[in-house]
């Protein structure tokens, strides 16, 4: 299917640096709910919850972010959103909550650079010395006018979710922006 | 400093410039230092000579040098003013940096963009979001493609992407009491599967929002709300919950970009999507008006609802958003042959005008109760309280003199009023005229053969009959008050 | 970059928080009980302090959760952050 280059995932910026590249997710839920019901959806995932401002767990198949205190974001690297699904909403049945399937609703972008943390403050207004924000931490911030949820997975290695339609705004302004980081001096 | 002799004579000599962004002149210093001012902030106070946004660059050591000479000092006695930042010219591009062009404001694109496209689109901005306005063919103008657009919803089928629109998932055990607290409607006799038309107020109890609100279970409601007004809703809706109801286990996830919309409308939608649903019975027993079934559409999954914004029996088909585009493209492989025409946003406005339905924000405006414009049928009459409820108690709000949402017809049915022109009831006047309202929507409506527009009038319902009149610059516009439904206004279209 | 301390978050840019008016205002139980002035009151009347003010923040883009701050409206310093639905701390004045 021909979609439009500016809609879909890999954009502009995507495709011709190498420091920053689309990420497959299989899945993503926003789950919400007391902290019964998070710690159930994680005990399902084989998980404890990250029940910390910032904080994120995971394992290969899956990663738990706090976005809020009754409020996690799921990524599921392998399991689609169907089967995952049913599995917590098994788990979640005797805790009131909410589940809902957002898989589509943003796209990741993976920035892996030695100058990935400035290139991010271009636009983010977060601390991200590694002592603020430490390797693992997560959470929900802006890139000038558009939200993102910024996961740090190494020191140079940033995840990062937007919504469909500001990922083209989002990788216009990194590519911009890394031009200072990448030109050549002089 | 150089400075032409200027005759001590009687005679004026020419104007002679010191500041020329403020243009003080040398007979204003001179005046300065008769009336006293010696020091040269005081001459620069008094005359304002260097105190323009040049600070003093074409004019400072002007002023100092005469200054100088006339009070009989050595230059450097009588002192530099201070000139302040930005004494040399910052570029806009300085103050834009970055931001300009394309990462000026977020581009929202929807799935079906490069659809639209390839389809000949005329785009325009609604909020962040690129909207497709209308399909020209070739010779098209707006005007013609609309009335091409229309005529082909009302007797064949359109299609229209309605993916910009705001989507709220409300779920938890408290879901329908928050509902129920917030908009007017009654929620808890709606049944799972079935939609309602909802209304939202703020608390001072004018009209908000609205849209279309699903049960897709006991516990869960798909809420959609209007393009430019998904955030603030969205907004609006988790202050209430965190702040005022925390007694209620309810919570909201935007899923606007989950979904792809592709809405399917005129008499002929049904036979159209029929054979694309995998054999899920769409029939009017099956899936009537204002009702929602999961189901695939050629394999993809979907979330169908009975919905119209149009007047004609119509669907809207929602596809998760990375397959909005396959979708659409199953769609119209089947149904182009068969007159399937794209509608963009202009179509989409004067049919729904033709049928009444109000678009916040262009025919409400911030003051507009529900009765004002017709929506009083939706307020949930027996619930003890809703956001909105108390404020619509207050006596002004009951005046049969508020502005009530009317219909418009000229007197010749080829003039189509302008939009916010004003409205007499007397004709003839001079200004200032007695203003008693103004037109809020107005279109040429192919299905008519004529124009229509809509109006918020003082008293409006009870002139229905009345002529009124636009004065415009070229004279006054007679038009007739009548009811705000010009089509189909049993609805018997829609329940087809 | 002006920090804002989330009592859920810690400290954090400003950017990602919304200003929400005055705090500590709850919408009447009972709104029909409410006569029409004491309505408006509760609409439009707020206090506009000079100095002191409690006032509702939201970490929008952050845990998106809605707290309570003591501002010096004069100065612009917070002098304390809590959580919705705590009484305010005792500033000092």
């Amino acid at each position: 299917m021909s979609d439009t280059q500016d809609s879909r995932t890999p954009g502009r910026a995507a495709s011709v640096h190498g420091w920053l590249q689309p990420v497959p997710v299989a899945a993503r839920f926003v789950l919400q709910g007391g902290p019964g019901a998070l710690a159930a959806a994680a005990a399902a995932l084989g998980l404890a919850d990250p029940d910390a401002a910032g904080r994120t767990a995971g394992d290969d198949a899956v990663t738990i972010l706090w976005l809020g205190p009754d409020e996690r974001l799921l990524l599921s690297w392998r399991e689609h959103a169907p089967a995952l699904g049913a599995r917590l909403a098994a788990a979640l049945a005797a805790h009131a909550h909410s589940l809902v399937d957002i898989t589509q609703r943003q796209v990741a972008l993976r920035l892996t650079a030695p100058f990935a943390a400035d290139l991010l403050n271009c636009g983010c207004p977060l601390d991200l010395d590694p002592a603020s924000f430490p390797v693992g931490g997560g959470t929900r911030t802006l890139f000038n006018k558009t939200d993102i949820v910024l996961w740090r997975r190494g020191t140079e290695d940033f995840h990062i979710e937007v919504w469909r339609s500001f990922s083209d705004y989002l990788q216009r302004w990194l590519a911009e922006s890394a031009q200072d980081f990448t030109r050549p001096a002089g | 400093m150089g400075r032409l002799p200027r005759a001590e004579a009687a005679v004026p000599g020419p104007k002679a410039f010191v500041d020329f962004q403020h243009d003080v002149m040398l007979k204003d210093l001179d005046l300065a230092m008769r009336e006293g001012f010696r020091s040269i902030e005081h001459i620069k106070r008094y005359t304002t000579t260097g105190m323009a946004t040049d600070q003093g660059k074409t004019s400072n050591l002007n002023a100092l040098h005469h200054a100088a000479r006339e009070l009989g000092k050595p230059v450097p006695a009588v002192g530099l003013t201070t000139f302040r930042m930005p004494y040399t010219p910052v570029t806009f591009a300085s103050f834009a940096g970055q931001a300009r062009g394309e990462i000026f404001d977020p581009v929202r694109r929807t799935p079906m963009h490069g659809w639209a496209v390839r389809q000949g689109a005329v785009f325009e901005d609604v909020g962040m979001w690129k909207r497709a306005r209308y399909f020209p063919r070739a010779g098209d103008d707006m005007h013609a493609a609309v009335a091409r657009e229309c005529r082909a919803v009302r007797e064949g089928c359109g299609v229209f992407d309605a993916s910009t629109l705001g989507k709220i998932v409300v779920a938890g055990p408290g879901a329908t009491a928050f509902m129920d607290r917030l908009y007017v409607n009654d929620w808890s006799k709606l049944a799972v599967g079935r939609c309602k038309y909802g209304v939202l107020l703020r608390d001072d109890g004018f009209v908000y929002d609205d849209g279309v609100v699903a049960r897709l279970a006991p516990d869960r409601f798909h809420v959609t709300t209007t393009t430019g007004g998904a955030a603030r809703v969205l907004a609006m809706m988790e202050d209430y919950r965190q702040t005022e109801w925390t007694d209620l286990d309810v919570w909201l996830t935007s899923t606007t970009e989950q979904w792809a919309v592709i809405a399917v409308q005129g008499p002929r939608a049904r036979e159209l999507l029929a054979p694309l649903v995998d054999g899920l019975d769409i029939s009017a027993a099956a899936l009537p008006h204002m009702a929602v079934v999961h189901g695939t559409l050629r394999g993809i999954p979907m979330m169908l609802f009975r919905v119209s914004f149009t007047g004609e029996l119509g669907f809207e088909v929602n596809v998760p958003s990375d397959r909005g585009a396959e979708a659409l493209e199953a769609i119209w492989a089947a149904g182009a042959s068969q007159g399937l025409t794209p509608y963009g946003t202009e179509t989409m406005h004067v049919l729904r005008a033709e049928k009444g339905f109000i678009i916040i924000g262009q025919d409400t405006d911030g003051t507009v109760t529900p009765d004002d414009v017709g929506l009083a049928w939706a307020i949930g009459k027996s619930k003890p309280d809703f956001v909105g409820k108390r404020a619509l108690a207050r006596p002004s709000m009951r005046s049969p003199d508020r502005k009530q949402l009317v219909g418009l017809l000229t007197r010749d049915p080829r003039v189509v009023l302008e939009e916010g022109a004003q409205l007499v009831d007397v004709p003839g006047q001079s200004p200032p005229m007695k203003l008693i309202g103004h037109v809020t929507s107005s279109y040429a409506s192919a299905t008519l053969g004529r124009s229509i527009a809509l109006a918020v009038v003082a008293g409006g319902r009870a002139r229905i009959g009345q002529t009124l009149y636009v004065p415009m610059p070229g004279g006054e516009i007679p038009v007739e008050v009548c009811a705000p439904v010009f089509y189909d206004p049993k609805g018997a279209r829609l329940n087809v | 970059m002006l920090l804002i301390r989330c009592p859920h978050c810690g400290e954090r840019p400003e950017p990602e928080f919304a200003y929400g008016g005055e705090a500590h205002i709850a919408r009447p139980a009972d709104p029909s009980a409410v006569s029409d002035d004491g309505w408006a009151a509760y609409l439009y009347l707020r206090t506009n302090a000079k100095g002191l003010h409690a006032e509702r923040w939201r970490h929008t883009r952050g845990c998106g959760r809605f707290f309570n701050a003591l501002r010096d409206t004069t100065t612009d310093r917070f002098i304390a952050t809590y959580k919705a639905g705590e009484r305010p701390p005792e500033g000092p004045r």
